[in-house]
């Protein structure tokens, strides 16, 4: 389990993270999303204590990550492009790691097989491609079988066959009970996998909350009536049993879409004062920081919701 | 409960841990084909001098000049040149790091930046003392050949020089260890490696000041030469040797401090 508390960064004038507290639960894959920027490296670097925290802290099981004894056999982290020194083998890199932590040396060439990079154990690392950089990355979480892992932006690179093993992995790994903390700047890379997510943009917390309730929260739309016979509608709407919130001089319909409003009031000659259509706040929220490059996700989602 | 495990951790189970650290830094050490050529090189270098330097004083001293010196000495005389070798391996076993970004992955192994320290200086002053007592013991033997009768030298000249070579170039490679975590960046780290062994006593000798004189013989590679040589002035080898332990306790010191403050 790891345990966010006011965790903050400033890098001289600016604020990376700010404040952010969370839990990241055993036996649930949690993703931690956010636009490029907003923090999620830095936070992770702040659980392995390779960044101290301006203020706050980050827990691993109760205590400050540099007080784990041996912290390979009970963390494993990928941290993006970090993976070995050029001039190494994966076995030397592997086998070193392994060495520091009195983890078996037989691991090695198991973790090695586990990632598809059997063969190449003995090449050079200078010489991979960023799929191969990352699987072996990957080994290196993996090689004291440990209780957590912490995996930075772990698809990038990947091909869909590796994209599709990553998925399995983190899903197994978190039935069995484990702490799968897995980051992304893509909704479509992590929806199908994590149980729980945490949003992030600018250092902050937008949202904490399993995944389907908040791809409900993105594609829903709220649709907002005015009208000097509201409650007229509201009674029509609720024999249809949708779900509304009543405001004094509005309602906001959810789940039903605009067209059947607007025919439902003409067809009672209800008048109309407004008629608009909202998307939910969160989506919102995260689409003003990532500029619509969550967009095809959600609009993908929507369509598959509809059908 | 894990108050209890942290006590015990911080007593009994240090050694074991550091010993687990500084076998993973020999693994890495190893495993990188630039490091020991540096080391091949650099042994290479002093007994191909060694050799050279004892031909010259055979050459001097059948022309009458008074060139004698114990063979072990010119092997350890060579260390003026050689010692970059050990110190740019020294460097970049620390700078490679960060300019490869493992930095992050050793600090998730070892996250006590104290112990990850001492694995690094423990390896890197193991291997330079082995270079240091390699080098002076192989290549005092073509030396002594190539000398003659001018490079007769005693039993104990020879352990003084190997102990010497050996000390010296441990306490280097602390040093070039400290400088490396301080600039963490090769060029920045082995430039001033440069500078402090080669650079800087020759700059000093241009300044026609007693003082300066006097401040040059506390530079490292000058406290090596009186260790070495058994001088009795300015200092004899037990003052030159603490010398030495204050440049590579210093450096180190100031390595460790940047470590342990700045993000990795």
């Amino acid at each position: 389990m790891i345990a966010l508390e006011a965790l903050s960064k400033d890098f001289g004038a600016t604020r990376a993270v700010n404040a952010l507290t969370a839990t990241i639960e055993r036996g649930q894959v949690t993703g931690f999303l956010g636009p490029n920027g907003a923090g999620k490296s830095t936070t992770m670097r702040m659980i392995l204590g390779l960044d101290a925290p301006s203020s706050g802290r980050a827990l691993v099981n109760s205590v400050p990550y540099a007080q784990l004894r041996y912290p390979l056999q009970v963390l494993g982290a990928h941290i993006c492009g970090t993976a070995g020194h050029p001039g190494h083998t994966p076995r030397t890199f592997l086998a070193s790691l392994a060495q520091s932590n009195r983890i078996p040396a037989t691991r090695v060439d198991e973790v090695l097989a586990d990632v598809g990079l059997q063969s190449v154990g003995a090449q050079r690392i200078g010489g991979f491609s960023l799929g191969m950089r990352q699987r072996l990355g990957i080994a290196a979480a993996l090689l004291g079988d440990p209780e957590i892992l912490v995996l930075d932006e772990p698809m990038n690179g990947l091909d869909a066959e590796g994209i599709v093993w990553i998925r399995q992995l983190l899903r197994a790994r978190a039935d069995r009970g484990g702490t799968v903390f897995v980051s992304s700047h893509l909704m479509s890379e992590v929806q199908q996998v994590a149980d729980q997510l945490i949003l992030i943009g600018r250092g902050e917390l937008i949202a904490q909350a399993p995944t389907r309730e908040l791809i409900r929260q993105f594609t829903q739309q709220v649709i907002t009536v005015r009208s000097p016979q509201l409650a007229a509608l509201a009674g029509l709407l609720q024999q249809q049993g949708i779900e509304l919130n009543t405001a004094e001089d509005r309602l906001e319909v959810i789940g039903l879409p605009l067209e059947n409003i607007g025919a439902l009031a003409f067809a009672h000659g209800i008048e109309l004062h407004e008629l608009s259509v909202a998307h939910g706040s969160l989506e919102n929220a995260y689409n003003q920081l990532t500029h619509g490059m969550v967009e095809y996700s959600a609009e993908s989602a929507r369509g598959a919701g509809s059908k | 409960m894990s108050t209890l495990q942290i006590k015990e951790s911080a007593s009994g189970y240090l050694g074991a841990e550091l010993l687990a650290a500084a076998r993973a830094e020999a693994a890495k050490f190893f495993g990188l084909r630039s490091l020991l050529w540096l080391y091949a090189l650099g042994i290479a270098l002093s007994i191909a001098l060694g050799w050279l330097l004892g031909a010259s004083a055979k050459a001097s001293g059948d022309n009458g000049f008074d060139a004698a010196m114990p063979a072990p000495l010119m092997v350890f005389a060579t260390l003026q040149f050689g010692q970059l070798f050990f110190a740019a391996a020294a460097a970049l076993h620390i700078t490679s790091e960060y300019s490869s970004g493992t930095i992050t992955t050793s600090l998730q192994a070892v996250p006590r930046r104290g112990l990850l320290l001492a694995a690094k200086a423990l390896l890197l002053s193991g291997l330079g003392f082995a270079a240091g007592v390699a080098l002076i013991g192989v290549g005092t033997i073509p030396a002594a050949l190539s000398a003659g009768p001018y490079g007769t030298f005693t039993f104990s000249d020879l352990v003084s020089a190997c102990l010497g070579a050996g000390t010296y170039l441990a306490l280097l490679s602390l040093m070039v260890l400290g400088l490396g975590l301080l600039c963490r960046n090769s060029a920045g780290a082995i430039v001033s490696a440069i500078m402090l062994v080669i650079g800087l006593p020759q700059i000093l000798q241009l300044i026609p000041f007693q003082w300066v004189q006097t401040v040059a013989d506390y530079l490292p590679s000058n406290a090596a030469t009186f260790m070495a040589t058994g001088a009795t002035e300015p200092y004899g080898p037990a003052a030159a040797l603490l010398v030495l332990a204050g440049w590579a306790v210093a450096l180190l010191g100031a390595g460790y401090v940047s470590l342990k403050l700045r993000d990795a």
